[in-house]
């Protein structure tokens, strides 16, 4: 899985679950989800089950947090933290 | 492993070379030229503040030809001002490091900055115009902040942190005094350093604790500290949250972990006159320091600081306006107004944290916003998001979010459930801890209790429907139809209500209490429904509005609109400049009367009547009552405890003056004390009066007066020397000792909080028993309060006087009674009650030859009721009273602020009391023959003789 398809990957999922409806090219892999308002704690912890499901990690309380979770590109450098490698 | 970023910024900030200390110098002396410039603008910006700034030298220990060289110098500000600027400009160009000719290049940037100090000076000249919060915001530390932010920005960046640190100590200094702030700062270093330690962190934590222990050890003894109690509060709001954040992202890696800046994180400016602060979250303080343009962090600063101007004259409106004391509501609508407006007392909240907020954005900390239209919340959840957004991401980063991921095995709802209830109970101790470092004791409160359950309740209900259905979101905003805004509206409503619902319970002093009241509104549904139904066209009409006009935009459109300069400017400014209008004499003359009126009270601080009642009652004077969570009372008993005076010990939990308790007088003074009372050395004779040492036999060629009151009497608030009573004596004896009489003595048998049936008491067991020769027994128009409220809490069988007991049983009080309803029931016989007490007290005094003076005093220097008053007079004259002396009316033509002891203290200062007396005085004068023929027995057995109870109801 390359980076930019991990980040649309992700983006659908949140597409899905929180913004149905809405035009995704409104959603950039710069929007920010927190601090933007479109991910609430019970969101970001589906959010949380979600990448930790996929891609097979496992994220501590204090990760779950705006640096790491904000917009689609902060999601993926974590996940290269914690591991996940891209091709 | 700290991020990147933050380790880059680091690296940047050591790696630049330190401007020459020329430079530095030369900033700030352009910085001070502005600044006093700015004073000196037409206008009069700070007019007046030359009195102000003598007396604030003179009390930091100058001299009086220093304090007089400052005066004289901020007198010709405008040349000493424009002459520093050159000075300044010139020696920065030519040995400093030319930064000012830097900014002057870049001319936009030049017009931005001019712009937004042109704001700063307009905010601050009206936060002391409206006199917002209190005298040491709107004075010394505004103008702190506005002088700090132009210096602040004239330096380069790598020296603005430590200066902002500086400018914090200096702001503490000013506001708290060196001895204060010296001690406040070690105490601080130390707890830092302790959480710094390289070691691990939970021998860090237990040093912390045991540390904390020795802190709150000391708070809740008596024992003697180098610093008053004005540290407690403030050293409390910087670190009872702060430092649980602070270690959380210390052990995590995730903010800068220098010194620099964690003391510029504890000693945040603002936080030395906002001792209720939010939990700022150390690396969303970092993470948002100097992101994007710095004008348009501070434009926005301005803004915040704006709005918060705006809510704290709404809150005050609203406090003056609406708020009533519980006893006078009798049926739904005042109910209904009793819970709408003290719920929407929060909105005090809203406008300091907005201030404060706005105050960090001058300084480069970009931070989101502290409240986000919590009234117009669609649920409870909504709700817990949107108010006080600072206290819940603190919850959630410590408490809710650990619990939930330490509980991954169990299904979504329980985790949901179980971290919800968790948080809120965290949070119910967290406020209780908050109350203790104000107070100095624990308060366990049922309605405080109860509030949070609810709450909790409320937001795991709506929690869970959320986990499971899920809410809207969106990514633009979409014009709402006028159904989704009227279900918008019908949910906020809800929201409302039920929180205003639940804020009376919490402010109530008990759940029966809270009954009590609702009972006795005989609550009528039309009413009711009447009320909810105003309250959801008010929200519903916002809503739409906010739609409408824009203002409903989501937060990412908010982040994408605020690009522009001109048009963020454009929105302070013009409402800044309405208000700034309205603050002028001509702005004023331009609205009907009715509005002149209002807005002129805005510009006025006071009490609300609740409280200025509760004052009047005495109720300060045991805080263990006070279970009012009013951000109001936590600001007055803060205030008492910041207010100079170091020596001051506390009443509440320690030192208290040790009132004896007894069942009908409720309390009297213990004698022989000698402590400190409101700032007021507070001494009590053998006799247990706040007064000289008399004998008890009245001396031979004496005139002997007893004077009987409560707190105005008593000299609450001033040195005795300057009590009326004292001064009328002293006067007495100068001009008419010697003569008819060898000396004149003034027994001053009054007691704080005592009603008119206290003193009635006090005259027959106290005052009679020393011989004198005339009573002054006074009253106030606002008697009523504290003398129902004491019977209602006095059982009848302890009441000696046949009469009272008569009418109180008439007026359908039956034993058993809740205070409440007690209350409720005597206020409507008030009349009869006090004539009866008039008609008592002249009894006991004729049948002994002494002649008995009605004294009727202000309670208030702002007091205006002659209705009353006459009442009164029209009373005590027809229970036959020998003469009343009518002191309504004494400190016309006064400014308030000048005859009372502060804001927040309606009793008479000094002044006041000299007013007083020299009422008295001339009073006398005209009626001397109260002096002539004095027939008052002196004989032990005729004494005894008339001391037989007057009434057969005696216990």
């Amino acid at each position: 899985m390359t980076r930019e398809s991990a980040q649309e990957t992700i983006k659908q999922f949140i597409l899905s679950e929180f913004l149905p409806g809405e035009d995704p090219s409104q959603l950039l892999y710069s929007t920010p989800l927190i601090t933007g308002g479109v991910l609430d704690s019970l969101a970001t912890l589906r959010v949380v089950e979600y990448l930790e499901t996929t891609f097979s990690i496992r994220i501590e309380a204090h990760e779950a947090d705006v640096d790491n979770l904000d917009t689609l590109e902060k999601i993926a450098v974590f996940l290269e933290g914690k591991g996940v490698e891209f091709q | 492993m700290v991020s990147t970023t933050v380790v880059k910024k680091e690296v940047e900030a050591t790696s630049l070379k330190l401007p020459s200390a020329i430079a530095i110098l030369s900033l700030s002396v352009i910085a001070l030229g502005l600044a006093l410039l700015a004073t000196g603008l037409p206008g009069g910006m700070v007019g007046g503040m030359g009195g102000d700034l003598r007396r604030w030298l003179l009390d930091m220990g100058a001299s009086r030809s220093v304090a007089l060289l400052a005066v004289s110098i901020f007198r010709a500000r405008m040349w000493v001002g424009f002459g520093l600027v050159v000075l300044g400009c010139l020696s920065d160009h030519f040995l400093g490091m030319r930064r000012v000719w830097e900014i002057l290049k870049d001319r936009a940037g030049s017009v931005q900055f001019i712009a937004i100090c042109f704001q700063l000076v307009v905010l601050t000249w009206i936060c002391r115009r409206f006199k917002l919060e209190h005298e040491a915001f709107f004075g010394p530390f505004l103008l702190l902040t506005a002088t700090g932010f132009v210096i602040h920005f004239l330096l380069p960046a790598s020296l603005r942190l430590q200066f902002f640190i500086l400018l914090s100590l200096v702001a503490y200094v000013t506001i708290l005094g060196w001895r204060d702030a010296v001690c406040l700062s070690a105490i601080s270093v130390l707890l830092i350093g302790l959480a710094r330690l390289p070691i691990s962190q939970w021998v860090r934590i237990a040093l912390l604790l045991l540390t904390v222990g020795g802190l709150i050890y000391l708070r809740a003894s008596s024992l003697s500290l180098p610093w008053s109690d004005a540290v407690w509060p403030i050293l409390w709001s910087m670190f009872l949250f702060r430092m649980i954040i602070y270690l959380f992202d210390l052990k995590h890696g995730k903010a800068p972990t220098g010194w620099r800046h964690a003391l510029a994180y504890f000693f945040l400016l603002p936080n030395v006159v906002f001792p209720l602060f939010p939990p700022v979250d150390y690396t969303a303080l970092w993470r948002n320091y100097y992101t994007g343009s710095e004008y348009r962090t501070y434009q926005q600063g301005v803004h915040w600081m704006l709005v918060g101007v705006l809510h704290l004259l709404v809150y005050r409106y609203i406090d003056y306006n609406w708020i009533e004391t519980p006893e006078t509501i009798k049926n739904s609508r005042g109910l209904l107004q009793y819970m709408v407006s003290n719920y929407l007392l929060i909105i005090r909240l809203s406008g300091q944290f907005h201030m404060i907020v706005g105050i960090l954005h001058l300084f480069g900390f970009h931070l989101p916003r502290s409240m986000d239209h919590y009234f117009l919340s669609t649920g409870f959840t909504d709700y817990w998001r949107r108010v006080n957004i600072y206290w819940k991401d603190f919850i959630q980063k410590v408490i809710y979010y650990p619990a939930i991921f330490r509980m991954r095995s169990l299904g979504n709802t329980a985790k949901i459930s179980i971290a919800t209830l968790i948080g809120f109970l965290a949070t119910w101790f967290f406020h209780s801890c908050q109350w203790f470092g104000l107070r100095g004791a624990w308060f366990l409160s049922s309605t405080d209790i109860f509030f949070w359950s609810s709450l909790a309740v409320l937001v795991l209900g709506s929690s869970l429907i959320e986990a499971k259905y899920g809410r809207k979101r969106s990514l633009v905003q979409k014009r709402a139809t006028f159904r989704e805004i009227a279900v918008h509206g019908l949910k906020a409503t809800l929201v409302f209500v039920v929180m205003s619902v639940l804020w009376s319970i919490w402010i109530s002093p008990s759940m029966s209490n809270w009954f009590n009241l609702v009972v006795r509104s005989r609550l009528w549904w039309v009413d009711v429904v009447a009320g909810i139904a105003a309250i959801a066209a008010i929200l519903t009409s916002i809503i739409f509005l906010r739609d409408r006009l824009g203002g409903a935009q989501t937060a990412l459109q908010q982040q994408a609109s605020g690009k522009s300069f001109a048009r963020a400017a454009l929105r302070t400014v013009v409402p800044m400049f309405v208000l700034a209008v309205l603050g002028t004499s001509q702005g004023v003359a331009l609205l009907p009367v009715f509005a002149q009126t209002k807005l002129s009270e805005l510009r006025v601080q006071k009490l609300n009547k609740k409280h200025d009642a509760m004052q009047f009652q005495g109720y300060y004077e045991q805080l263990n009552d006070v279970n009012d969570f009013n951000f109001r009372l936590y600001e007055l008993y803060s205030r008492k405890s910041q207010s100079k005076g170091a020596e001051d010990q506390q009443e509440s939990g320690r030192n208290a003056p040790k009132m004896q308790d007894d069942d009908l007088m409720g309390t009297q003074l213990v004698p022989n004390l000698d402590i400190v009372r409101n700032n007021k050395p507070f001494r009590t004779n053998q006799w247990g009066m706040r007064d000289k040492e008399y004998t008890s036999e009245r001396l031979p060629q004496s005139m002997r007066i007893a004077l009987l009151g409560g707190s105005i009497s008593m000299a609450r608030g001033v040195d005795v020397e300057d009590s009326y009573e004292t001064l009328l004596e002293e006067r007495l004896n100068k001009d008419w000792g010697g003569k008819e009489f060898e000396r004149y003595e003034i027994l001053n048998i009054s007691v704080g909080a005592h009603g008119v049936l206290q003193r009635l008491g006090m005259l027959e067991t106290k005052a009679i028993e020393f011989q004198p020769q005339v009573v002054f027994f006074t009253s106030h128009i606002e008697d009523s309060r504290p003398d129902i409220r004491h019977l209602s809490r006095t059982a009848i069988e302890q009441i000696p006087y046949k009469e009272v007991v008569d009418l109180i049983e008439s007026a359908g009080v039956v034993p058993g009674m809740a205070s409440e309803e007690i209350q409720s029931l005597l206020f409507p016989k008030w009349d009869e009650l006090l004539t009866t007490y008039f008609r008592k007290a002249v009894e006991l005094c004729h049948r002994r030859g002494i002649k008995i003076v009605l004294v009727v005093i202000p309670s208030r220097p702002q007091e205006n009721d002659p209705d009353q008053v006459a009442k009164l007079v029209q009373l005590g004259s027809e229970a036959g009273f020998d003469v009343t002396f009518d002191l309504s009316g004494i400190y016309n033509g006064y400014p308030v602020d000048d005859v009372r002891v502060s804001s927040d203290d309606n009793h008479p200062n000094a002044m006041g009391h000299r007013l007083i007396y020299e009422r008295l005085y001339r009073e006398l004068n005209a009626h001397r023959e109260l002096f002539q023929n004095p027939s008052a027995s002196t004989t032990t057995e005729s004494r005894d003789e008339l001391n037989q109870p007057s009434s057969t109801n005696a216990p």
